[in-house]
């Protein structure tokens, strides 16, 4: 491995962490709710204190959506590949999970300011 | 002519056995899309020993072979955008700067990510999926980097014989 090669590689990684450090400062408001988008429109809101199942369903599939204990976790997939399915359950701000096949994410997000204009 | 075919074939069936193996590893981790990329093996071998078209045309032969056979249609379509960056970045990173294989490989490995990544944020308009960004730039700076070391050690032994053969 030429020495040029291993700044590369020390280089990529630093800025991998700097990204993430940088992400996370940048989304460091606490989570509220949890929303679920198909396409650009949105599905479904819930407070992350909620503790429920439920049956996210488009046209092209379905996706069961696991709420427990503040973290928002997929479960079932209608599509092959499963990979939301596999994808750890989320519990920060900004953190996402994606079906790609249905079109579906699910977010969380700290809570919408029409939300909050509404409640006070 | 024939003895060229003949190679092409191989390596082509070798990525395609390579993308079988990597079904087979039973990697399940919080971020979607990391994986080792064996099959990049082959190509990378093709791009040192051969030519820039015939690595293209095996690495291209092999997603959809693979694509076809092991995965969905979707998933089919971010490989297509991650192998295209991730060759062009390849083939250029060996031409124009003086990085050895295993940067090469690593600069592979990254921008084939970006490529999935790009490709997901087209076809599901959020930005938010940046948010895998990061981790998928770590994994594919780690997996491009073990192969690229494995590449260098088999474009060593097998270059003789590849370029005899073509």
């Amino acid at each position: 491995m030429k020495k040029k090669d291993g700044i590369l590689i020390l280089v990529l990684l630093a800025a991998a962490a700097v990204f993430f450090l940088g992400y996370r400062l940048w989304n460091r408001k606490t989570p509220e709710e949890v929303v679920v988008y198909v396409g650009e429109q949105e599905y479904a809101r819930f407070s992350v204190k909620e503790n429920r199942e439920f049956l996210i369903e488009t046209e092209k599939g379905s996706n069961l959506l696991i709420l427990k204990d503040g973290t928002a976790d997929v479960t079932e997939a209608s599509c092959p590949d499963k990979i939301c399915v596999h994808q750890s359950p989320i519990s920060q701000t900004g953190e996402t999970i994606v079906c790609m096949p249905n079109r579906v994410i699910v977010t969380i997000e700290q809570a919408s300011q029409k939300r909050i204009m509404n409640e006070s | 002519m024939s003895k060229k075919v003949a190679v092409y074939g191989m390596l082509t069936a070798l990525a395609f056995l390579l993308s079988y193996v990597e079904t087979l590893i039973p990697f399940s981790f919080a971020i979607p899309g990391i994986k080792l990329g064996l099959a990049n093996l082959v190509v990378i071998t093709a791009l040192y020993c051969l030519d820039i078209k015939s690595a293209f045309v095996i690495s291209m032969v092999r997603i959809l072979l693979s694509g076809l056979t092991f995965s969905s249609l979707s998933i089919m379509l971010y490989s297509l955008g991650g192998g295209i960056l991730s060759f062009l970045c390849m083939a250029l990173a060996k031409h124009f700067t003086s990085f050895g294989i295993t940067g090469v490989s690593v600069l592979g490995g990254v921008t084939h990510n970006l490529g999935q990544l790009l490709t997901a944020v087209l076809v599901v308009h959020t930005g938010s999926l940046m948010y895998y960004f990061p981790a998928l730039l770590a994994a594919g700076t780690v997996a491009g980097a073990l192969i690229g070391l494995l590449g260098g050690l088999v474009t060593e032994r097998l270059r003789p014989f590849l370029q005899q053969a073509v």
